[in-house]
C-alpha cells in the first residue's frame, strides 16, 4: 500500500469541489479506516456521499433524519449543487446539531464524533447532522461517593450526558458551559463549566491559561490534566478535586468554583479544592445538623486516628512508655516479647502488607477481591500473630488505621503516604520527631494557596461566617442568609 | 497578608513557648510573677515607638533608613542581630528542652539541628505560611494545656505566694524573663505584612501575654507547691501529674507540643532576621510596596 496515511488530522485542508478528491482525502486523512462509512447516491441530479463512522450513530437517526430527506428531495429534478447544499442545511429542520464544515480536519473530527457528514460533488463546504448513537453506559449510582439521601445519578462517560444532568440542577441563565478540544490526537472534548455571576473572573482565566498549556497527545482521563490544574504543591497536596455526583458538582459551582468536565470519565474535576472538603458530604446537607455535627466530628476523629494512631503508638511504646497505665503497658510488653523486629519495622511491614492486600482487592474481580480482604485480615494476620512475628496490639493499630482511612477517601493518597512518614519519625526520635514530622506537613499545607485561596480557609486563615458550614453545619434556614463563596473566604485574592 | 488576629495569635504563641519550653528562672510566688510584670513593662516601653509608628506606617526599619541611611541601617541591622541571637538561643534552650523531657536518648546537639532545620523551613515558607500554621499551632497547644489544667484540677491547692520577699537573684529573673521576648522585634519586621490594626494588637497582645504568663505561673505554682522552684521546667512536671485514665501522664504531649512551638518561635524570629534585612536593603522598594 504505497498512499500515504496520516496519522494526525490536517488542521485547515479545504474542502474541494471534487466529491471524488474529497472522498480520496478522507480515505488518505483516516488511513482506509474499516469503520469510515462512505455511502454514495445521486440527488436531484448531482452526485453526493454520506459519510459517517460506524458505532458513533444511530442508524434509527440516520434513516429518519439524512436518507429519507434526502430520498424526499430527488423529485425535484435538477437542482445545482449549491442550491441543494444550501436547501439541505438552511431549509431543513433535520437534528438539532447541523454544521456547516469548510475544512477536512473539522469534517473528520465531526464524523469521528458521531456526525452523518453530506458531500455534494460541486460543492465547497459540507453538513454536519448530529445522529450520534454510540452505545453509552447507562446513569448509574456513582461508585467513589455514596450518599444516603439525595440523588442516585453520577456522572457517565458521556460529556453531554454530564452537561445535561447539571443543566437540570441548575436551571439558570449564568451557568456557562465552554467546550473545547484538548489532546492533539485524542481531541478530547473538555467542557468548562462556571456560573458567570459567582465566579471570580480571575479564577476562570487562571483556569483557562493553565488548560491552554496542556500539550498532550491524548487524554484519556481526567486525571491526565488534573496536574496541570495543581500548583507547586500539586505533587502531594492537591488543589483540584475530583468529583463524580451532579449535585455535588452543582453545589460547588454554586460557591464560585470552575469545574470541568472531561469525555470519556465519570470523574469531572473541580477548582480550587480545599482541605475542608475532604471532610464534606452531601448527606451532611439533607441530615439533621446536630447529627452533621457529630458526624463530621466523627470523621475527624478518624482521620487523626488513621494519621497519627501507628506513628504515636511506636513513638510512645518505644520512647515514652511511661504516658501509658502500668496495666497497659504490661500487656503490651507481653504481647511484644516474642516479637523479633523493632514496633517501628512492625508496624511497618504490617502497613505494607495491608496496602498490598488492599491494591489486590481492587485489581482482582470483585468476587475475588472480598476473599483476599478476607483472607488477608483473618487468616494472615492471626497467622502472624500466632507465629510471634508481631503483636496483637499492632496489627489492632494497622486495622483500625486502615479502617479509619476509609472514611476520608479523598485523603487516602496522602493518608497513606503521611502515616508512612509519622511512623518513621515516632519510631527513629519519637514524640519529638512526630511533633516535628506534623509541623513541617501543616506549615507546607498552610503555604499552598489554590488558585488564590489558602489550601486552608476556611480554617486558617479563619473566616467566622464560613463557620457556619465548618465543623458545624447551621440549619438551612440560616444558611440561606447570604451565599458564601470561595472567593470569600479570609485570604482569597 | 496578615490579619491582626494572627499576628496576635503567633506572637502569643512565641511569648508561651519560650515561658513552657525554657528552663524556670528559678524564683517562687510573688517574685517569680513581679518578675515577669517588670519584664513585660520594660518591653512594652522600649517597643513602644514602633507600636506608636505602626499607627502611621508599615515597614519601621525601611522608614528609618529613608530618614537618615546610617542610623535606619543600623537601626535594621540591630533588630536583625538581635532576632537572629533570640532565634539561635530558642533552637539551643529548645533543644535542651526536647532532650530532657522526650527524646532522653538523642543528643542535644542532633536535636538542636533537627530545630533549627524545621525553623529555617518555616521562615523560607514566609509570613502567610507562618501566620497561618501558628495560629493552629496554637489552636493545638491550647488544647493540650488545658487537658492538662483541667486533669491537674485535684492536685490544686492554694498556697501562700504572697508573702515571699525579693532575693538577690531577682534581676537575673527581670533578664532572663527580657531574653524570652523578641516578640516585638517580630512585630517589628512583620508590619509590612500586616494589613491593619498592628499598634492595637501589640498593645493587647502585651496585656493578654502578661495575663496567660502569670496564670501559667501561678497554675504551676498551686500545682507544685514548694517544689515549683526546684523544677527545671514546671508546666511539664505539672503535666507529669496529669492522669486522664487512658494516659497517666501528659508531660510527652506538653513537651512535644511546646518544643514545636518553641520551634515556631525560632522560625518565627528567623523571618523577622530576613525580613528586617530586606527592608534595610531595599527600603524604598519596600516603601512603595507597603503602600505607605
Amino acid at each position: 500500500m504505497s498512499e500515504e496515511v496520516y496519522t494526525n488530522l490536517p488542521p485547515d485542508t479545504p474542502i474541494n469541489a471534487s466529491l471524488e478528491r474529497n472522498l480520496k482525502n478522507i480515505k488518505a486523512m483516516t488511513g482506509g479506516s474499516t469503520d469510515v462509512i462512505v455511502k454514495r447516491g445521486r440527488v436531484c441530479g448531482n452526485d453526493m456521499a454520506v459519510i459517517l463512522c460506524e458505532g458513533m450513530t444511530s442508524s434509527t437517526a440516520l434513516a429518519a433524519l439524512v436518507y429519507e430527506k434526502l430520498n424526499d428531495l430527488d423529485g425535484r429534478g435538477n437542482v445545482p449543487p449549491d442550491v441543494l447544499m444550501d436547501h439541505i442545511f438552511n431549509a431543513y429542520l433535520v437534528a438539532a446539531e447541523q454544521l456547516e464544515i469548510k475544512n477536512l480536519g473539522d469534517l473528520c473530527l465531526k464524523m469521528e464524533s458521531g456526525f452523518a457528514i453530506i458531500l455534494i460533488d460541486g460543492c465547497t463546504a459540507c453538513t454536519g447532522i448530529g445522529v450520534q448513537g454510540f452505545k453509552t453506559r447507562g446513569i448509574e449510582q456513582p461508585d467513589t461517593e455514596n450518599d444516603l439521601r439525595g440523588s442516585r445519578e453520577g456522572f457517565v462517560e458521556v460529556i453531554r450526558t454530564n452537561m445535561g444532568l447539571i443543566r437540570r440542577r441548575i436551571k439558570s441563565p449564568t451557568l456557562v458551559f465552554e467546550m473545547s478540544q484538548l489532546g492533539e490526537r485524542s481531541n478530547t472534548d473538555i467542557c468548562l463549566c462556571y456560573i458567570s455571576d459567582k465566579v471570580s473572573p480571575k479564577l476562570l482565566q487562571n483556569v483557562k491559561k493553565r488548560l491552554k498549556s496542556v500539550k498532550l497527545n491524548t487524554i484519556l482521563e481526567s486525571g491526565y490534566i488534573q496536574p496541570y490544574l495543581e500548583g507547586d504543591g500539586g505533587w502531594f497536596f492537591s488543589e483540584c478535586g475530583t468529583c463524580e455526583r451532579p449535585d455535588s458538582f452543582a453545589a460547588k459551582l454554586y460557591e464560585g468554583r470552575v469545574g470541568i468536565l472531561v469525555d470519556g470519565t465519570p470523574f469531572a474535576l473541580v477548582v480550587p479544592y480545599l482541605f475542608i472538603e475532604s471532610f464534606q458530604t452531601l448527606d451532611d446537607y439533607t441530615q439533621k445538623p446536630f447529627y452533621t455535627v457529630f458526624i463530621r466530628l466523627v470523621r475527624l476523629a478518624a482521620y487523626f486516628i488513621t494519621l497519627f494512631l501507628p506513628g504515636a503508638y511506636v513513638a510512645i511504646a518505644s520512647f515514652s512508655p511511661e504516658l501509658l497505665p502500668s496495666a497497659l503497658i504490661l500487656n503490651l510488653a507481653a504481647a511484644e516479647q516474642t516479637a523479633p523486629f523493632s514496633l517501628m519495622l512492625e508496624c511497618l511491614f504490617i502497613h505494607f502488607m495491608y496496602e498490598i492486600l488492599r491494591e489486590a482487592g481492587i485489581r482482582l474481580p470483585r468476587p475475588i477481591g472480598h476473599a483476599i480482604g478476607v483472607v488477608g485480615g483473618l487468616v494472615i494476620g492471626d497467622i502472624t500473630v500466632n507465629a510471634g512475628l508481631v503483636g496483637a496490639p499492632m496489627v489492632l493499630v494497622v486495622a483500625l488505621s486502615g479502617l479509619c482511612s476509609f472514611v476520608v477517601p479523598a485523603m487516602y493518597e496522602r493518608t497513606v503516604i503521611l502515616r508512612f512518614l509519622y511512623i518513621i519519625a515516632g519510631g527513629v526520635f519519637g514524640l519529638f520527631g512526630l511533633a516535628v514530622a506534623v509541623g513541617a506537613v501543616v506549615v507546607k499545607m498552610c503555604s499552598l494557596n489554590a488558585f488564590g485561596t489558602p489550601y486552608m480557609a476556611p480554617i486558617s486563615p479563619f473566616t467566622p461566617r464560613a463557620g457556619r458550614d465548618m465543623l458545624v453545619r447551621a440549619g438551612w434556614k440560616r444558611m440561606a442568609d447570604g451565599d458564601m463563596t470561595v472567593q470569600g473566604l479570609n485570604g482569597a485574592e | 497578608m496578615i490579619s491582626k488576629y494572627q499576628l496576635f495569635c503567633i506572637m502569643l504563641l512565641s511569648r508561651l513557648s519560650s515561658e513552657i519550653a525554657f528552663p524556670q528562672t528559678g524564683g517562687f510566688g510573688f517574685e517569680s510573677m513581679a518578675s515577669v510584670l517588670v519584664a513585660e513593662a520594660i518591653r512594652l516601653v522600649v517597643a513602644l515607638p514602633v507600636i506608636i509608628y505602626s499607627s502611621k506606617g508599615r515597614d519601621i526599619y525601611g522608614a528609618a533608613v529613608r530618614k537618615n541611611r546610617l542610623l535606619g541601617t543600623l537601626l535594621g541591622l540591630t533588630g536583625a542581630f538581635a532576632a537572629a541571637f533570640l532565634a539561635a538561643r530558642t533552637v539551643l534552650i529548645s533543644a535542651e528542652f526536647a532532650q530532657r523531657t522526650i527524646i532522653t536518648g538523642m543528643s542535644a546537639a542532633v536535636t538542636a539541628i533537627i530545630i533549627a532545620l524545621l525553623a529555617i523551613y518555616m521562615a523560607i515558607k514566609g509570613a502567610e505560611a507562618l501566620s497561618r500554621a501558628g495560629v493552629l499551632f496554637l489552636v493545638a497547644a491550647g488544647v493540650v494545656t488545658v487537658t492538662v489544667i483541667l486533669a491537674d484540677i485535684p492536685h490544686l491547692k492554694l498556697r501562700d505566694i504572697g508573702g515571699a520577699e525579693m532575693s538577690e537573684s531577682f534581676i537575673y529573673q527581670v533578664l532572663e524573663q527580657l531574653l524570652r521576648g523578641g516578640e516585638y522585634l517580630v512585630f517589628a519586621a512583620l508590619l509590612p505584612y500586616v494589613k491593619k490594626g498592628g499598634g492595637g494588637t501589640a498593645l493587647v497582645f502585651a496585656l493578654a501575654s502578661t495575663a496567660a504568663l502569670l496564670l501559667v505561673e501561678l497554675f504551676g505554682m498551686s500545682v507544685l507547691g514548694e517544689f515549683y522552684g526546684i523544677a527545671e521546667y514546671p508546666f511539664t512536671a505539672a503535666a507529669e501529674l496529669a492522669d486522664i485514665s487512658f494516659f497517666k501522664r501528659l508531660d510527652g504531649f506538653t513537651a512535644a507540643v511546646w518544643t514545636l512551638g518553641a520551634a515556631f518561635r525560632a522560625g518565627l524570629l528567623l523571618f523577622s532576621v530576613t525580613a528586617a534585612v530586606n527592608s534595610v536593603m531595599n527600603g524604598k522598594e519596600a516603601f512603595e510596596r507597603s503602600g505607605t
